[in-house]
């Protein structure tokens, strides 16, 4: 008798502690408690990179807005959304977090902004056509501050030393790597890469992307001419060994600044970070960018963009506020800030076009094209697509194809069967 | 009832108050941390929960997709491969080891730490110092074997068909010093007389070795391969940093799976059912491991 | 336990002082072995010490060229390393003081203290060993977030301080000290809590040391349970700096070593300070069954 009572109270608290977890959001919202003094604090996760320039935003912000105080955390960006995810799954954690919407959607906590922005009348052209693409069931669930496009970054340096003219704005992937292998020599410490490309999938697919392609077709002969061209970099000696890549774990800002790399495929924020470098010195070369190579056929300043938003959590419990500094760091200010720091901002207009080009004294010159470029987005916005996960399969897939172990054409078979079997249900709609 | 019987009786209500209070502490730790999450995640497999929102149950679902989810297969292929690999050879190493040693070797204390030393040190940072020496062009394994006019050796870690094997080596250069020394101490608890009557008989080293240490050890040896199984099962760090589970899937073992799972996928229902199912291998094993040890275990 | 004990079971072996070719053998395979095994450290406090364009150089010079101690102070100047000391050192030595207590207490009570259900109990309480952690993972999460733990020292120290382990080992020691001792202080009038502290407690320095070592090794070098409890950079341990400083310095090979050797060296002196107890705390244990 004894014994099943102390059973039956187990299982009973075992379901109170699961109801008890899944309740806590409406229960206790609040990231943290206010203090005596009429102000109100909020508490908000910010990418590592991104850090900086949010504490930078917000002295501004507080300027205006004295009574909100504002605490940022950030993690490791390898861990970013499992911690931010964790952290807000007990109902507390964050009244405010920036990232990609695609991997907080499914978490149901994203606050509706609809209102809030039309009762702030706040101005959205300057979204353009993102405000849109990126809605959730007609609702709008967060707002860009910057859009990851895609850039050529070169070493103007070891151009001029090779006497090789720079790229040009419109080359095709084939004319890349024909520009690469001129650029690659030596061996050891005195080898020079023609190209980087990061280990992320997205380096070698994009090109397909810029044809129009998604990483779901059912269709996905595209993604080979893009598979072959890595592989063709690699076998011409122009980008460093994928294998040594991985097991280095190389990164492509270390890798830029070292000086031994003629061009690097990589995002808009590299360009924060080049000029951090400048600042500190360990950037010992002239740069600049120009738009990415194209598939032929393609428009020239074709690109792919993936936004990082700001996201509220509906819990929080001063919306307001927190919307307050949303719009803030998002809007106008927030984007004039970003832009002049080299960011491509989700909101542009001619004040913060002029702040992203600067006054000419600061590197690089060329970042007047990509206020004109055309974006795919990088992966498709929908529900129950987990990007993470095809991610994974176009990693771990393209991988084997990368180190030799399989043919292109296996490999794009077997990506397209994994995609298949993730994602049948959900396309065919 | 009779005097002495309550007497007994009363000793004993007197022996579990006093029991139960120095459990106290465990017990509590033991139904809050081992209890409740152990029968919390049962019940979370069978349910789609993601971490938010209302939990809602789908029966076996989780199970089901198990049988023909592809990751999971290849990822419990590979964890039994990488024990298969890793424990035979790690116990060996260490009996090896461990009978040399307590053979009054000099300098014995050195030799002792030497072996014990990577098992103190953190598989982080251990991790961090083999990438470098399994470099496929840099590292000095490879400049060693293409010095000696090997001219394409493996890539290790960068490999798909060593991959595996190489964390294996990581692995069991990490462990041995472990087993040894719970090898070591078996062997000290092998009385001197037995080796005394063996010598009489006029015994030499091998037969001593066959017929005495080996049965004698047999216990510590059923324990350590229990052990060692169940500890194979749970490498995480060494994937974590020195693989990520690459290339390919190579080296995506079950608990590298369970976590991606639960941490970057967020599906904690179907990783719940992961775990599960990982605990009954473990647990089948182990039972396997007890029934068989009747006929080698000498007690 | 020290040479000369460990020698004194083979005494007659090491007084013929005989060369023979078994000795050889024995010898060559102790030492490849040996070698081995402390290798990668050598290479790794070689590579620590070198600049950055020596490491790899060939053949490997295992003695650099001029030593670069700059390796160290640059680490230690770019990551908070004495942070991450301090915060690893402190769960690191909480931990451990609350697992001896802890297991010490519940090993007492399985060994010394007679109440019918008490092997049951034991036996159940040490099958949890076998359970993975992964099974239980989520729901501790979970259920440190309602104790409002979670991105605190405290969700480690106390996940670590129940250990099934240490209690297994306690109650293996306390089995091989004679009943007869306990008896005769109840005698006396001493209280079970009295025995527990005053008697057994003194008489377990083995068992103490040898889990002083794995308690302490397991919380300095645990990854899995920072990575999931500490979000706050001022809240990180050594393994989570080391690892955020693997994927920020990744091709600064010189410091990373520097980094690793750095979060090597507690460990290995707790090792030396508490070897001598250790193998006789495992030993009596009584693992052999």
């Amino acid at each position: 008798m004894k014994r099943r009572f102390s059973l039956a109270a187990v299982i009973l608290l075992c379901i109170g502690l699961i109801v008890g977890c899944s309740n806590g959001g409406t229960e206790k919202g609040n990231a943290t408690e206010d203090s005596k003094d009429g102000k109100v604090s909020l508490k908000m996760a910010v990418f590592p990179a991104d850090e900086e320039v949010f504490k930078k935003g917000y002295e501004n912000f507080k300027k205006d807005h004295p009574d909100i105080d504002i605490t940022f955390e950030t993690f490791p960006q390898q861990q970013y959304y499992e911690k931010i995810r964790m952290q807000l799954s007990g109902g507390d954690g964050y009244d405010l977090f920036t990232g990609q919407m695609d991997n907080m959607i499914d978490t149901g906590i994203l606050a509706p902004l609809d209102d809030y922005i039309k009762d702030s009348g706040m101005d959205v052209a300057g979204y353009g056509s993102m405000f849109e693409t990126y809605k959730a069931d007609g609702k709008v669930l967060s707002l860009p501050y910057r859009k990851s496009n895609w850039m050529l970054y070169y070493n103007k340096t070891l151009f001029d030393e090779k006497g090789v003219p720079y790229p040009s704005d419109d080359m095709t992937w084939n004319e890349f790597r024909e520009l690469a292998k001129k650029m690659t020599s030596g061996n050891g410490e005195k080898k020079v890469y023609g190209a980087y490309l990061q280990q992320w999938p997205q380096t070698w697919y994009m090109s397909a992307v810029q044809k129009g392609a998604s990483v779901i077709d059912k269709d996905l002969s595209p993604f080979k001419d893009a598979l072959q061209l890595r592989v063709d970099l690699e076998k011409d000696g122009s980008i460093m060994k994928w294998s040594e890549q991985v097991s280095t774990g190389a990164h492509y800002n270390a890798a830029f600044q070292k000086g031994n790399i003629a061009m690097n495929i990589i995002g808009d924020w590299h360009v924060a970070q080049l000029r951090q470098g400048e600042k500190e010195g360990t950037v010992k070369f002239d740069w600049d960018v120009v738009p990415i190579p194209h598939p032929e056929g393609v428009t020239k300043n074709t690109s792919l963009a993936l936004p990082v938003s700001i996201m509220m959590n509906k819990n929080t419990k001063h919306p307001k506020e927190a919307f307050e500094f949303l719009k803030y760091m998002t809007g106008k200010e927030g984007a004039e800030l970003l832009a002049s720091e080299g960011y491509l901002t989700g909101y542009m207009d001619k004040d913060v076009e002029a702040a992203y080009l600067g006054d000419g004294t600061q590197k690089p010159k060329n970042l007047h094209y990509f206020l004109e470029t055309k974006e795919y987005p990088e992966y498709p916005m929908l529900q129950g697509v987990k990007n993470i996960v095809v991610e994974q399969i176009f990693k771990q897939e393209g991988e084997l194809a990368l180190i030799g172990q399989r043919s292109v054409d296996d490999t794009i078979k077997e990506i397209t069967k994994r995609v298949k079997d993730e994602w049948a249900s959900k396309y065919d709609k | 009832m009779k005097p002495r019987n309550k007497v007994k009786s009363k000793t004993i209500r007197r022996n579990r108050l006093v029991g139960y209070t120095f459990l106290l502490p465990n017990i509590i730790g033991f139904l809050l941390f081992i209890l409740i999450p152990v029968i919390a995640s049962f019940i979370m497999s069978f349910t789609s929960w993601n971490g938010f929102g209302n939990i809602e149950f789908i029966g076996l679902e989780n199970y089901k997709k198990l049988l023909d989810d592809a990751n999971f297969r290849i990822s419990f292929i590979n964890s039994i491969l990488f024990m298969l690999i890793s424990v035979p050879i790690t116990l060996l190493i260490s009996v090896l080891i461990a009978v040399a040693l307590n053979q009054g070797v000099r300098f014995v204390k050195v030799f002792r730490t030497a072996v014990f030393l990577p098992y103190v040190t953190a598989t982080i940072a251990v991790a961090a110092v083999w990438q470098l020496i399994f470099n496929p062009s840099l590292g000095p394994i490879n400049g060693t074997l293409m010095k000696l006019g090997i001219d394409a050796p493996p890539g290790w870690l960068s490999s798909p068909s060593w991959a595996l094997l190489s964390v294996s080596v990581v692995y069991i250069w990490h462990s041995v010093g472990y087993y040894m020394i719970l090898f070591l101490a078996g062997l000290q608890n092998i009385p001197d007389y037995l080796y005394e009557a063996a010598e009489l008989d006029g015994a030499g080293k091998i037969s001593k070795f066959f017929h005495i240490t080996l049965p004698m050890l047999s216990p510590v040896l059923f324990f350590t391969t229990i052990i060692g199984v169940i500890n194979s099962f749970k490498v995480f760090d060494l994937i974590y940093v020195l693989t990520g589970g690459g290339p390919g899937r190579s080296t995506h073992v079950l608990v590298y799976d369970i976590y991606n799972t639960a941490f970057k996928q967020f599906e904690y229902g179907y990783a719940s059912a992961m775990a599960y199912v990982l605990f009954l291998v473990i647990l089948i094993i182990s039972v396997i491991q007890f029934k068989g040890q009747k006929k080698w275990v000498n007690y | 336990m020290n040479i000369a004990t460990e020698a004194s079971v083979y005494t007659p072996e090491v007084k013929k002082r005989k060369i023979s070719v078994s000795q050889i053998i024995k010898y060559l395979v102790i030492i490849l072995v040996s070698l081995t095994m402390v290798l990668p450290f050598v290479w790794m406090v070689s590579a620590s010490l070198k600049a950055e364009t020596e490491i790899f150089g060939f053949p490997i010079k295992w003695i650099p060229e001029t030593f670069h101690w700059d390796n160290y102070t640059k680490v230690w100047t770019t990551v908070p390393f004495y942070l991450y000391y301090l915060n690893t050192l402190k769960i690191a030595v909480i931990t451990t003081i609350l697992v001896i207590i802890n297991s010490s207490l519940a090993g007492y009570a399985f060994a010394k203290i007679k109440f019918p259900e008490s092997n049951r109990l034991f036996f159940i309480y040490v099958a949890t060993m076998m359970i993975p952690y992964q099974v239980m993972m989520i729901p501790q999460f979970m259920l440190m977030k309602q104790l409002g733990l979670v991105n605190s020292h405290w969700a480690l120290i106390i996940l670590g301080a129940f250990n099934p382990f240490g209690v297994f080992l306690f109650r293996q020691f306390f089995l091989s000290i004679p009943d007869e001792l306990l008896e005769a202080a109840r005698i006396d009038g001493l209280s079970e809590f009295g025995i527990y502290w005053r008697i057994i407690l003194p008489l377990s320095k083995p068992a103490i040391a040898t889990l002083v070592i794995f308690s302490f090794m397991h919380s300095w070098n645990d990854f899995l349970g920072p990575l999931i409890y500490l979000t706050s950079d001022h809240l990180y341990t050594l393994q989570l700096g080391i690892q955020h400083f693997i994927t920020e310095y990744n091709t600064e090979y010189a410091l990373l070593m520097a980094a690793a050797v750095s979060a090597i060296v507690p460990t290995i002196i707790v090792y030396f300070l508490a070897q001598d107890h250790f193998i006789k705390g495992v030993a009596n244990t009584g693992i052999k069954g």
